[in-house]
């Protein structure tokens, strides 16, 4: 194992670490273990940096040119990101959150090719550093706000409707309880079912048959069990786990207002970073700024969906659960924007599905 | 009574239905729903083929396909209606967004009436009558007597939301611009070859050609006796006769004067001399005379004659190769030649008759990546990884003599394969012929887009990132003083806002009591 993928071994360590803290911090209400928690993380997002400037070093350009280097690069922003927007509000379940889709982005980006390879001409532009960057810092803070969606839903679906957020938002309708739990059950069976389409996929290329067992044992099987630990546990002991979340959980209110500025951060940008210097390096290196590439394309639906977003809050004032099912919506496809149209679309992106 | 316009009955109350409708949130989002929609169907749905392949790969819904114009959806009338709708709703907003900026930005205190401020959600209501005599000089008396003061900050950022509309306005504009005016063709050209660049007008029949073509194509894989067709035919023949005019007295020739590609050598890769680059030496050839043009290469384009020249393509044939030949010890007693070895130089196509042998050789083909599959000789790329080439031999009476394949020295071994001839080859060295592909554009449109980018940046930029606060103090004539903050930040960071200003005012208070 090379120091790379040793610092990186530690730091999956350390998230996970990340994560217990913030969880028992949450149901102990412990706050030393919260601030371990945060120094966990922290750990884990410095060796996360440390090995892709080393992986920078060796290969002689930023880790942004693959699938493997897209997943860790961005689990590292993610990481930093999320540790900036707590700076002031603690919100220990989305920090562990963030430390769970941290880990499961290194354990992703680990099935795909990890040898660092000279550029191929097209990529070989200071925009490539620009226009990636930018974008996965706007792509990390709408993993955030999908975290912190998420959460919402989870709060809104358990809720007791003599709680506060049931004062700030209403009582939960029958359409947002229907809303809420697609959202915290849809989503995981949604996320195994991609992961087992993937692994399929693997199984059907020559010498992958390893990958396939890594995804089942490392990715699959744990969030088949935490999914059907978390069904179990809503059905049988509803009260309990109710309360508890009514503990562990910030209020709806920050829940939401905290999504809503993960994305008013990351929108502009995303935008800035996918979309427009996107159009430039395409103007110089094919001589056109647009050419409905499906990279291109589904950039642009996720652009849009996230300016209904904004526009239905700040013009409408829509709060609540439908501006999380919304902020849910974008960081899917975001995520197929990201990964699904490199493996599954054919388009001049092609070089970054390796 | 009735109003008319033109001759035509105007009915004002329709017309103001339409503009509300227009500048509703709700049909914008709509809007953009569908276009999004639309855009995923485009990925899923392969753009640009040939109508059979859709019949072919969707036998259900091809001709449905072909039909709505889906086989090229981003040109087609669904999707640039739906574009069209949203930049006319976009204006609509826009122009209200920005009377109501103007109005907000400059006379935002005169607007706001107590109730207003009473409603806001992060307010403070105390019964104390402080002794205020306001903030740094915005303050006025409503009609009811109310005292409103109002402190402001960041107001810049108001005008973020209407320059970004202006911005994402520009770039509709400047890609309707690029749509309607745009023009792109791909040439390539070798070493020493000079390729014509035909004029703009002639480049603009051809891309209307081709677009007629299409539309001719869909057609006929509907009806084949369409009548539409025979005025298409005729159509496409004027285009195709304007583009052919323009190639005959082209603006001016691209001359490739020398193609090379650049290979990696670090060795901190584990792709030893992978390519890493793309070269194009181009001149330009006009009437006046020769002009030396700059290298291309992929990301580094070359501007001329309001053209734009991308290196977008390349490929490489190796049609000269050098094999040492020798006597094949496994020949046939009786075919078995003595000395050597020998080199031998050949070309593609080209017989050549060595001195030490009757026979003419003839190079007929090279693969420079080959495979054996199905018992038959590919190549997998164009990269010079594996090499075979096929020789053939006569003998003088012109009659074929064998034919043999050549490999690289350390594939010589399978110098026995499919040979007929008492010689084996080794591929000594193979020199490439470079083949150069351009993109050259012409599109007026970019200036447009570049600046509505800018815009939209600048504008998002102030809507998103320049915190904007409004604190208000209303002294109502009942001796309630009611403290409110409203801005375009979090409500946790308004309500630090407003308990900030409440300290302050509890520190105004204070000190006019003392």
């Amino acid at each position: 194992m090379n120091l790379e993928m040793t610092l990186f071994t530690l730091c999956m360590g350390a998230y996970i670490a990340g994560f217990f803290c913030h969880a028992l911090s949450a149901s102990l209400a412990k706050a030393n273990l919260y601030r371990w928690g945060r120094v966990a993380i922290g750990i884990g997002a410095l060796l996360a940096t440390t090995a892709l400037l080393l992986r920078w070093k060796a290969a002689g350009h930023p880790p942004l040119s693959n699938m493997y280097e897209s997943m860790i690069t961005m689990s590292t922003f993610l990481a930093w990101v999320v540790l900036a927007f707590t700076r002031t509000v603690p919100i220990p379940l989305a920090e562990a959150g963030g430390a769970v889709l941290a880990v499961l982005m290194i354990g992703i980006g680990s099935l795909f090719a990890k040898d660092t390879r000279p550029l191929v001409p097209a990529l070989q532009s200071y925009w490539l550093h620009i226009h990636v960057a930018i974008a996965f810092v706007g792509e990390a803070c709408f993993a955030l706000s999908f975290i912190l969606s998420y959460l919402f839903c989870l709060r809104r679906f358990l809720e007791d409707p003599t709680s506060a957020s049931a004062k700030d938002f209403g009582p939960v309708t029958g359409s947002e309880k229907a809303a809420s739990s697609g959202v915290v059950f849809g989503l995981p069976i949604l996320f195994l079912v991609s992961m087992i389409g993937m692994a399929n996929r693997f199984a059907h290329q020559a010498d992958e048959g390893e990958k396939v067992g890594t995804l089942v044992i490392w990715v699959i099987l744990p969030v088949a069990v935490t999914l059907l630990a978390l069904v179990a546990a809503a059905f049988f002991f509803r009260g309990t786990v109710g309360k508890a979340m009514e503990r562990w959980l910030p209020t709806a209110e920050i829940l939401d207002d905290y999504t809503y500025r993960a994305i008013a951060f990351g929108f502009p940008l995303f935008t800035v970073g996918a979309l427009i210097f996107g159009m430039v390096w395409a103007n110089k290196a094919w001589g056109r700024y647009w050419g409905w590439d499906p990279k291109e394309t589904w950039a642009l639906i996720t652009f849009l969906v996230y300016s209904i977003y904004l526009h239905v809050r700040l013009t409408r004032g829509w709060q609540g659960t439908w501006t999380a099912v919304l902020s849910v919506i974008g960081f899917m496809i975001t995520m197929f924007t990201l990964f699904g149209v490199n493996l599954l679309l054919a388009g001049l992106h092609s070089y970054a599905s390796g | 009574m009735v109003v008319f316009m033109d001759g035509i009955p105007y009915n004002r109350s329709a017309m103001k239905r339409l503009w509300n409708n227009l500048i509703s949130l709700k049909t914008a989002i709509y809007l953009i729903t569908v276009i999004s929609l639309l855009s995923l169907i485009g990925t899923l749905i392969p753009q640009g083929r040939d109508p059979r392949e859709y019949l072919v790969m969707f036998p259900k819904y091809g001709q449905w396909i072909l039909n709505l114009g889906f086989d090229d959806l981003y040109r087609g009338y669904i999707f640039l209606a739906a574009l069209t709708l949203l930049s006319l709703s976009a204006v609509a907003c826009t122009q209200t967004r920005i009377r109501l900026t103007r109005r907000r930005f400059s006379r935002r205190l005169l607007m706001a009436t107590p109730q207003e401020i009473l409603s806001l959600p992060l307010s403070k209501r105390t019964d104390l009558n402080p002794d205020f005599s306001g903030f740094s000089g915005e303050s006025k008396t409503d009609e009811d007597g109310s005292e409103m003061h109002l402190r402001v900050s960041g107001r810049y950022a108001l005008l973020g939301s209407p320059l970004l509309h202006i911005g994402f306005l520009l770039i509709l504009a400047g890609g309707v611009a690029s749509h309607l005016f745009g023009v792109e063709i791909s040439i390539t050209g070798v070493a020493g070859q000079k390729v014509p660049i035909p004029t703009l007008e002639a480049i603009e029949a051809g891309t209307k050609s081709d677009r007629l073509r299409r539309k001719a194509r869909n057609i006929e894989a509907a009806n084949a006796a369409d009548p539409r067709l025979a005025e298409l035919t005729r159509q496409i023949g004027e285009l195709d006769a304007a583009y052919h005019a323009g190639v005959a007295s082209p603006a001016f020739y691209l001359e490739f004067v020398d193609l090379w590609m650049d290979y990696y050598v670090s060795s901190s890769t584990e792709e030893m001399g992978s390519v890493k680059g793309w070269n194009s030496r181009v001149n330009v050839v006009t009437a006046a005379g020769t002009a030396s043009g700059p290298v291309l290469r992929v990301n580094e384009p070359f501007h001329y004659g309001g053209y734009s020249f991308f290196q977008a393509d390349w490929s490489q044939k190796f049609s000269k190769v050098t094999l040492q030949v020798e006597a094949d010890p496994n020949a046939t007693q009786s075919a078995k030649v003595t000395g050597g070895p020998w080199t031998l130089q050949l070309s593609i196509g080209e017989p050549a008759k060595p001195t030490w042998s009757s026979q003419t050789f003839l190079l007929q083909d090279f693969l420079p990546d080959f495979r054996i599959v199905d018992g038959q000789f590919e190549s997998v790329s164009d990269q010079l990884n594996n090499p075979a080439a096929l020789v053939l031999a006569y003998n003088p009476d012109g009659k074929l003599a064998g034919k043999a394949w050549g490999f690289s020295p350390q594939m010589s071994d399978l110098g026995h394969i499919s040979s007929s001839l008492p010689y084996r080859f080794v591929l000594v060295n193979a020199e490439p012929v470079f083949k150069s592909g351009l993109q050259v554009c012409h599109d007026p449109g970019t200036p447009v887009v570049w600046l509505g980018c800018w815009i939209m940046m600048i504008g998002m930029a102030m809507t998103f990132y320049l915190p904007y606060f409004e604190e208000w103090v209303v002294r109502r004539p009942n001796g309630l003083t009611v403290l409110a903050v409203s801005g375009n930040r979090p409500a946790a960071t308004l309500r630090q806002r407003l308990e900030a200003l409440e300290r302050e005012m509890n520190g105004v208070l204070k000190g006019s009591n003392s």
